[in-house]
């Protein structure tokens, strides 16, 4: 009896918060957008089907991820191939920091390519100063090919690792065995190399594409006023015109479509999972002129395109506008100047956001470690259809979410409006498929017999997770509150809704100073930029180090 | 027909094979036999052109064929995983060597019916390469390799990764499908049995050589080496201290050899258990039985001579077995020299 009562009651947690944290919020958002004033309105909708400027952000959200998407898995597949076929010295290493990207919040990542090609950037200044030219000769600010660049930067990472992990698990004697049977390269690329990949391909593609159709710090920052994504449009919607039934409608537009999306990328992974064949190596060291052309070029791509923008945000952080080597930039941070957009000091965001991811990994790991078990089918086997549900927050746009909370939870029954606690609740949804994707391969690759074995010599439920699960599943854990702890810190979407003045985060900050005029807020910009890479940056190698060999659920 | 010349190859400066030199006849089953590490399956993937010779040469019918491309020697070959192809259906695996011939469609179908008729798969032609067992893989495998009718076919343990069962059946009809098409095959295994059954000859190798290339009959009954008598299971080896005039000095008493070696063997199919003593001229090894195992369709024992030396001898089901410890008498019917 008690043990049915505790099966019902860790089976409620998980629904219960994303029911009132996330199902109440949206519907909220359905009723204002829907019935606004107590009678159904389409009106929203149909603005958004007739208004074209409705329809072109659609497209243009839409075209951008579609491209996005396209340059990412043609840059990643090669690299791909590279780091699946040949070994090479730091070949890990490489991977590790090729995915510090991911885990960098959008601003971060939005001033260091403003601090690289940016109309201040050390590149222009470099080529200014060169050439003796007037004006920056990469004027790349506010244009779509920045945002797409951005967005290779972010996803290039992602889709390799998909790839080249599911690579590096297929039988390498499939492609001897097409040779044998008469295969030139040509033929191998297309009738057996492509065609087994596909389905890693696709997967990637699918979570680049969810990815960069919900981009918001990114295009905000980078893209200027002629640029919107869906989730720049809810954002300008909310925030600038209050327009909140737009606002909603847009946002329901983007959940019912994210949702398609993740329904078919939960199922892809699931045969991902599957299809894991033989751990014969491939890998193959660099013998000839084409292996060091093909390592040589990958690792050059990799250098340009991921290491130098970061390169830049931190050289531009103790250096000048006019060349001088000072750590003015960082001194400042305790200053609270006059006339600025700030409350307060900017250093003070730092313990703001230290504190805010604290209590956001304590709460995502509790719920996430109960929602792997539910997902995992331990509590029942009906768990697993709820796996693309808890996904879904992380393709609900950040910005839906806070602007969900601002409208939901301002008012009885539940008003949490000016409680601080709104910022983590909503880090924690945001953290929470992280968590659950840490734990839930180690918590699927758990025979149900080591518990059968545990209760034959004795132990109960309780002990059998302790002394069992518990430290088998401890790695993927720690890698989730880690994961949890680096998303609440970059986190900026939700933040920018429900962050209060005087308590804003370091991204909040870094977003408001580079919207401000001045050397200094630009310094100030960037410092605080590098200061948060720093955090990222050593979240991720625990990360890194931490992450039980084959678990790659992302 | 495959003349393999002085053939050595080097993986990161390291020897793998060291000297092979071996002919096989057109029609002619070879079966390369040998424990892990010993390069029987590098001598299969140079000879398929998966990997290079660092020395030596390759001459298919007196021509070399080392520098041509894998993918234009027109051999077949069977892997011991089988690496099918996930993503194409049966038929659409065994119809993949037709298509980079480039034949008509016509033919193909003509030609993968025929195929998967050979291997017993009539009807499995649409089946998902997922939804097969591992029996029909290896049938799928096999008709992959058969169906571009290969001027050489190999096969690197093939049967590996079935059980026993499944393993001895399908090893019969292995043969009996390479003989019916009239194939040269090569066939790689680290199992005796399964070499015995399939081969018209075996090459035993060792450490990148060829330790021994003689009939299943003649590797069995008369093994040159000790690594070869170790390897097939035949453990009573025993030192020569002295040699002179066709008799040998062992441990065990002096026996009549016409040759001299280091090592005799002392084939267990050749042990019987005394008590013929009678027989003046027969040499016999007294000691304990130090082990009686029941085998099934006969009883090994262990016999403890006083030197420490250890014979292991059959003896039919049928009989009554000795009991531990107790003192027995081996008629010992014939020494075989062995090199060390």
């Amino acid at each position: 009896m008690l043990a049915h009562m505790r099966r019902y009651v860790l089976i409620l947690l998980p629904l219960g918060f994303l029911t009132v944290f996330y199902v109440y919020p949206l519907v909220t958002i359905f009723g204002v957008s829907l019935a606004p004033e107590g009678q159904l309105d389409l009106s929203g909708f149909t603005r958004i089907i007739t208004g074209s400027y409705y329809l072109e952000t659609l497209a243009f959200t839409f075209g951008q991820a579609l491209l996005s998407t396209a340059l990412t898995l043609v840059f990643a597949l090669p690299s791909a191939y590279v780091f699946t076929r040949y070994q090479f010295p730091g070949k890990s290493l490489l991977m590790a920091l090729a995915t510090l990207p991911f885990v960098l919040p959008t601003v971060v990542v939005a001033s260091a390519f403003l601090a690289l090609i940016g109309p201040r950037g050390l590149l222009n200044q470099a080529l200014m100063s060169l050439l003796t030219l007037p004006e920056p000769p990469i004027q790349l600010d506010r244009t779509l090919t920045l945002i797409l660049i951005v967005h290779v930067f972010y996803n290039y990472a992602v889709a390799l690792r998909i790839i080249a992990g599911f690579w590096a698990n297929q039988n390498p004697r499939m492609e001897e065995a097409a040779r044998v049977l008469g295969a030139d390269s040509w033929q191998l690329w297309w009738r057996i190399r492509l065609p087994i990949l596909r389905p890693a391909i696709l997967a990637a593609g699918i979570l680049v594409f969810i990815f960069t159709f919900t981009s918001f710090g990114v295009v905000l920052i980078l893209g200027g006023p002629q640029y919107a994504t869906l989730e720049v449009e809810i954002y300008r919607q909310a925030t600038a015109i209050f327009n909140l039934p737009m606002a909603a409608a847009l946002s329901l537009v983007q959940i019912g479509f994210m949702l398609l999306l993740m329904i078919v990328y939960t199922r892809l992974q699931r045969r991902l999972a599957s299809d894991l064949v033989s751990s014969a190596r491939i890998a193959t060291p660099v013998r000839s002129w084409r292996d060091r052309v093909l390592v040589g070029g990958t690792l050059l791509f990799m250098l340009l395109m991921l290491f130098l923008p970061l390169l830049a945000l931190v050289l531009r952080s103790v250096v000048t506008l006019d060349g001088a080597v000072t750590l003015q930039y960082f001194q400042q941070l305790n200053i609270n100047a006059r006339g600025s957009v700030l409350f307060v000091p900017p250093i003070n965001a730092i313990g703001n956001s230290l504190a805010f991811a604290l209590v956001t990994t304590l709460l995502s790991v509790v719920l996430g470690l109960v929602t792997a078990y539910l997902l995992a089918g331990r509590l029942g086997q009906f768990g697993q259809w709820f796996d693309p549900i808890f996904m879904l927050p992380l393709a609900t746009s950040a910005v839906t979410l806070g602007f969900g909370y601002l409208i939901a939870l301002d008012e009885p029954p539940l008003n949490l409006r000016s409680s601080p606690i709104l910022v983590p609740l909503a880090h924690t949804l945001v953290a929470l498929p992280f968590v659950v994707r840490s734990v839930l391969p180690s918590l699927r690759s758990l025979p149900p017999n080591l518990g059968e074995a545990a209760q034959v010599l004795g132990a109960d439920g309780w002990q059998v997770f302790r002394r069992i699960d518990l430290p088998i599943i401890s790695r993927g854990l720690l890698v989730g509150a880690t994961f949890a702890f680096t998303v609440s810190m970059g986190e900026f979407g939700a933040t920018t809704f429900l962050a209060r003045p005087d308590t804003p985060t370091i991204p909040v900050v870094i977003f408001r100073l580079l919207g401000q005029p001045g050397v200094l807020n630009y310094g100030q910009a960037i410092a605080m930029s590098v200061i948060l890479m720093l955090v990222s940056a050593i979240s991720f190698v625990s990360i890194e180090r931490l992450r039980p060999a084959g678990t790659r659920e992302f | 027909m495959l003349t393999i010349h002085d053939l050595h190859v080097d993986f990161a400066g390291k020897p793998v094979l060291r000297g092979v030199n071996v002919q096989v006849g057109a029609g002619e089953i070879l079966c390369l036999l040998g424990p892990s590490g010993c390069g029987k399956t590098t001598l299969l993937r140079v000879i398929a052109g998966l990997e290079q010779a660092s020395q030596g040469d390759l001459l298919l019918d007196g021509q070399s064929i080392q520098a041509i491309p894998v993918n234009q020697r027109g051999f077949g070959l069977m892997f011991q995983d089988f690496a099918l192809f996930p993503h194409l259906t049966v038929a659409q695996n065994v119809t993949f060597g037709l298509e980079m011939q480039g034949r008509a469609a016509e033919e193909r179908q003509q030609r993968v019916r025929e195929v998967l008729q050979l291997v017993d798969l009539d009807g499995f032609a649409d089946r998902d390469i997922a939804r097969l067992s591992g029996g029909e893989r290896q049938r799928v495998a096999l008709a992959r390799s058969l169906a571009p009718r290969p001027r050489l076919l190999m096969l690197d343990e093939p049967l590996g990764s079935l059980d026993a069962a499944l393993r001895e059946q399908l090893v019969i009809e292995l043969r009996a499908i390479i003989k019916r098409v009239g194939l040269t095959a090569i066939h790689v295994t680290h199992d005796q049995r399964e070499a015995y059954a399939i081969a018209d000859r075996i090459a035993l190798m060792n450490q990148g050589r060829i330790e021994q290339l003689d009939t299943p009959a003649q590797v069995y009954q008369h093994p040159r080496t000790a690594f070869a008598a170790r390897f097939l299971g035949l453990h009573n080896l025993v030192p020569v201290t002295r040699w002179r005039d066709g008799v040998a000095e062992t441990a065990l008493g002096r026996v009549p050899v016409s040759t001299k070696s280091d090592l005799l063997l002392l084939h267990p199919d050749h042990l019987t258990l005394g008590p013929s003593r009678s027989a003046g001229e027969a040499f016999t090894v007294e000691g304990k039985v130090s082990e009686v195992t029941f085998l099934g369709e006969a009883y090994r024992l262990k016999v403890h001579h006083a030197s420490g030396i250890e014979l292991q001898l059959r003896i039919p089901a049928a009989a009554i077995p000795p009991v531990l410890g107790q003192l027995v008498t081996v008629d010992v019917g014939q020494v075989l020299p062995v090199r060390s």
